[in-house]
């Protein structure tokens, strides 16, 4: 343990290039017993961790507190884990490159000037940059996933109500799941089997049976009837990123498993409402950031009226304000019915196709993200071309259904990753067909 | 389809309780419109179906009173009055 | 249903805190938040922290199904929650949680009816909700400086009660909200005297004229006073010419327009994904049904049919089941219902009133009344006596069974009687050769025996034995 104590102030250091953390904790020489023991853990800050600093990479909470620990954080506590520090993210979880955040952005540490991906960067930025074993993240519409892929590391979105979202700050309560992220597939199915308890205090999570995920990773994968959809691999796929994930897809046929394409026409419209019902529930979660009980508060104030909107002006971002005011929009009366009410409708239309295709395929793949990590900067002028980058992630989180992102191949010594979906609470299924993917992959 | 023209992002900024500077209102008034395009492609869509989304149902708790942690919560609280919480003026 | 004057239609909102609760609605917070000291019961849920999330109070759920039954609704057997958006410094989270009847919402019960004495209403529907914290002020709303929030009340379970615009006249919501109070008290899930526990927001309009909100009525009492001054502002300005919201100011007895919360159409009502929808069976339904008990209607028909009291006592008994409950209760061992309601309803209820104390803290137990009625029957002891017990009684806690022995002992025997007739013919030689001449003179010898034996003996007895000594 003091190994650890002396590598900390090196990964303090480490960390001023590559800025994946917000908050370090205070180690001290303490070992606990159980699964995660001696392992080092990075949590995304914007899952609540009792007396340590989590500020959602906000102004708004740049002094926040929480007196209570998320149930995910009690449980790797509990499995022994080391918690180094709180992972820097977009603002509230709200992007895909982790550069809104008030903290600076993270950089990427296969090379700095790009992005990790986002919005748990932090999360993914640490591991790969070897600043620690294991990550928390979270993932609403690709957030563990995305910088997984960007960052050469696994990153796995569990199936909506498989983890507990209590102490989760909340953005797309409908979409949204913590979940493990690991250098590999073997400890993202460790730390999974650590943070899928059962938990009552959160009323969408399923009280099912929990598995032995790391039992079941070498499983035979010959005769797994794989889908590729065509939709996967739309206009703005890079030809690097379709050219190595189809090799993998081909190994995995040499392997047995059995590869069809398919078409799943509903993905086109994923994104518009993926968005669209985040942004609305974000509109509504956020609405308790008023600086009365907890975070920023700008001081003297003419009324309540005047205190409120100050708080809200200096304590988010952009993209947050951005995001809530879309998402005011989309609930208005006269709109509410084209926009929120639609999207619900489109999402069900996507949740049913999933659902028809699962009944004849085992798993489905594609490419995690459309192109390798952009530069820093690159997308920050024009948002809507952010978005377009959650094109193959966002399906999940409307399905609910359980996807993770393997490192399977690279450019230029830029990552890409493969995305495997299977369907609710087939976790098992993923992370088996995942594990071979790594061992064939070479990366 | 609505008309973008008339989506006025002062308007949603005051429901949200979000004071924006001219800057950023003229940036947003720009994106507004062609975010908003981008969600039409909902229109398209073929919703016609009645699907029935299976979800959780009946998920209670007991009526059984615990500890509350009141005090922790109330050292977080940036202006107070005594235990009250204060804020400013009503009107 | 009663005409209305004046083209008069009263709408109420009536919120009842379901008091019956341990815990808070979505919470274990303990709901008991009377007299505490302000934001001592709070939680990460009620306290709105980030990260926090709801579950409903099972019995919350049962609770609302049960008053739904008792007003006569249907109860849906599907029921979600929503989050109802505005920002107020009382509501912890910005948005509150409860239920809609548009866009997919179903509330917990829609479509009943309940009858008054002075015309019946129906109640469009019922639904569960969470209670905002309390905001006060160093001095009013307009003047103080600064506003202090209190969250214990935040998150206890409300059921909200939303009438047609049926009612005709202030007097007619007065007596329709005793009517509520009297049901919820019976079925025990809203002790309405508890402040604060039952609150009412009104409708109002005249003659074709939009409608008027009326908030902030702190009691029923004021309820009336609020919806009389509203209609006669009304009638002065001809009817209102828009709908708005307007505050009651009980310390200046007038309606002002408060500029406050969003309307209808800001609120961007939405499912709260952070709650399962609730399936409730018929099965469910009806068991619960059969936990109701005897509801004041049903149990006024009995008392005036079958038992024969006088409707206006009837009223009374009914108003309180603790009281009614007692009625019945001192039934059992003596049934003569006459004396037994006179003396609850005049005496008792008259001192208990007089001296602001809770019928449930009488110290004379249902037994013992009817023991005290059963010795007037007997003719252990007069009327006169008996009530001279029962205030003693009451005032002094001495047991009604102890004053009733020392009375009885101290009791005019027949011997006693005869000898103080005697006495009192002897003493009063001239009375008694009065009433040779003038009958009435009897009555002076009758109150000199009435006095000697302080009032217990038995006025017409007494008559009955100096006549006879007469003869």
């Amino acid at each position: 343990m003091s190994n650890l104590l002396d590598e900390f102030e090196g990964i303090k250091e480490k960390n001023k290039s590559i800025n994946a953390y917000i908050t370090f904790s205070q180690l001290d020489d303490s070992i606990s017993d159980g699964k995660l023991s001696g392992k080092t853990i990075a949590v995304k800050d914007t899952i609540s961790t009792a007396g340590l600093r989590t500020t959602c990479a906000s102004k708004m909470l740049e002094n926040y507190v929480p007196p209570y620990d998320a149930h995910a954080v009690s449980l790797i506590k509990k499995h022994g884990a080391i918690i180094m520090g709180k992972a820097n993210c977009d603002e509230f979880a709200m992007g895909s490159s982790t550069e809104h955040s008030a903290f600076g952005p993270t950089h990427n540490p296969h090379d700095l000037e790009r992005v990790p991906g986002g919005s748990s960067g932090g999360s993914a930025a640490a591991i790969a940059g070897g600043l620690a074993d294991l990550a928390l993240g979270s993932d609403t519409g690709g957030s563990i996933r995305c910088p997984a892929s960007f960052c050469g590391i696994v990153g796995l979105k569990p199936t909506y109500g498989l983890v507990s979202r209590y102490g989760l700050i909340a953005y797309g309560n409908s979409l949204e799941q913590i979940g493990p992220m690991a250098k590999n597939v073997y400890d993202c199915a460790l730390l999974l089997e650590c943070i899928s308890d059962y938990d009552n205090r959160d009323a969408t999570c399923v009280n099912t049976k929990r598995i032995d995920y790391t039992s079941h990773l070498e499983d035979d994968i010959s005769g797994l009837k794989i889908a590729v959809p065509k939709e996967f691999f739309g206009p703005g796929t890079d030809s690097i990123v379709e050219k190595s994930v189809w090799n993998t897809i081909k190994k995995l046929e040499s392997e047995g498993a059995i590869i069809e394409e398919i078409n799943i026409e509903s993905i086109k419209y994923s994104l518009a409402a993926y968005y669209i019902i985040a942004m609305s529930e974000a509109s509504s979660n956020l609405a308790r950031f008023d600086g009365l009980r907890y975070g920023l508060h700008s001081g003297k104030s003419k009324d309540w009226n005047e205190l409120f909107s100050n708080n809200r002006k200096f304590g988010f971002g952009f993209e947050v304000k951005r995001r809530i005011i879309l998402g005011t929009f989309s609930l208005s009366s006269g709109y509410f019915d084209e926009y929120y009410i639609k999207a619900q409708k489109v999402r069900s239309l996507i949740t049913n196709d999933f659902k028809k295709v699962f009944s004849k395929f085992d798993v489905i793949v594609g490419p995690t993200m459309p192109t390798l990590a952009f530069k820093l900067g690159e997308k920050l002028t024009d948002p809507l071309s952010m978005y377009m980058s959650d094109i193959d992630t966002v399906s999940a989180n409307l399905a609910g259904i359980p996807s993770i992102s393997i490192p399977c191949g690279n450019s230029n010594s830029l990552p890409i990753g493969i995305q495997l979906m299977s369907s609710h609470f087939n976790e098992k299924t993923i992370l088996n067909l995942g594990n071979r993917v790594e061992q064939i992959a070479g990366v | 389809m609505v008309d973008k023209k008339i989506i006025d992002p002062k308007k949603y900024s005051e429901l949200s309780k979000i004071d924006l500077s001219p800057q950023e209102m003229e940036i947003l008034d720009k994106q507004f419109p062609e975010i908003l395009e981008y969600f039409d492609l909902l229109s398209k869509a073929d919703t016609s179906e009645d699907i029935d989304s299976q979800t959780l149902s009946n998920i209670f708790r007991e009526d059984i009173p615990k500890d509350s942690i009141a005090d922790e919560i109330l050292d977080i609280v940036p202006e107070k009055k005594g235990r009250f919480v204060k804020g400013p003026r009503m009107m | 249903m009663s005409s209305s004057i004046d083209g008069v239609k009263i709408g109420l909102e009536i919120h009842c805190q379901l008091t019956s609760l341990n815990t808070k609605m979505f919470c274990n917070c303990s709901a008991d938040y009377r007299g505490k000291p302000p934001n001592t019961l709070l939680c990460t849920v009620c306290a709105g922290l980030p990260g926090s999330l709801p579950v409903l109070n099972k019995r919350a759920l049962e609770a609302a199904i049960k008053i739904g039954l008792a007003i006569n609704c249907k109860i849906s057997n599907k029921s979600n929650f929503f989050r109802k958006n505005y920002f107020y410094p009382d509501s912890p989270k910005n948005y509150q949680i409860t239920q809609y009847d548009k866009a997919g919402g179903i509330a917990i019960a829609n479509e009943g009816y309940v009858e008054t004495n002075l015309g019946g209403v129906r109640i469009t529907r019922i639904q569960m909700e969470e209670d905002p914290g309390k905001l006060q002020y160093e001095g009013s709303i307009t003047t103080s400086s600064n506003t202090l929030i209190d969250y214990n009340r935040a998150g206890i379970s409300l059921v909200e009660i939303v009438t047609e615009p049926d009612l005709v006249s202030p007097k007619h919501a007065r007596e329709f909200l005793n009517t509520i109070q009297s049901i919820v008290e019976a079925i025990g899930e809203c002790d309405s005297k508890l402040d604060g526990s039952m609150r009412a927001d009104a409708n109002v309009s005249i003659s074709n004229g939009r409608r008027v909100e009326v908030k902030n009525i702190s009691s029923f009492k004021e309820v009336e006073r609020a919806l009389n001054f509203e209609i006669t502002r009304q009638k002065t300005i001809q009817a209102a010419s828009k709908m708005e919201t307007r505050h009651w100011d009980d310390v200046r007895r007038v309606t002002v327009t408060l500029r406050v919360k969003e309307d209808e159409e800001g609120y961007r009502y939405f499912p709260d994904p952070d709650l399962p929808p609730m399936d409730i069976s018929n099965d469910y339904i009806e068991q619960l049904k059969n936990l109701l008990p005897e509801l004041p209607e049903k149990r006024f028909i009995r008392f005036t049919n079958d038992i024969k009291l006088p409707g206006e006592i009837a009223r009374i008994l009914i108003k309180n089941k603790v009281v009614a409950d007692y009625f019945e209760e001192s039934l059992k061992y003596e049934n003569n219902p006459k004396l037994i309601s006179s003396w609850i309803t005049t005496d008792i209820m008259g001192y208990l009133n007089r001296n602001n104390i809770n019928f449930i803290d009488l110290s004379i137990d249902a037994k013992s009344l009817a023991t005290l009625a059963k010795s007037v029957s007997d003719s252990q002891i007069n009327e006169y006596t008996a009530k001279s017990i029962l205030l003693k009684s009451i005032s002094s806690n001495d047991h009604i069974d102890d004053l009733l022995k020392s009375e009885i002992s101290n009791s005019v025997t027949f011997e006693n009687l005869l000898e103080i007739i005697e006495k009192v013919l002897n003493d009063n030689s001239k009375a008694v050769a009065d009433v040779k001449n003038d009958p009435q003179a009897i009555h002076f010898l009758i109150g000199q025996v009435m006095k000697a034996t302080h009032g217990r003996a038995d006025h017409s007895k007494v008559k009955e034995l100096i006549e006879k000594q007469l003869k």
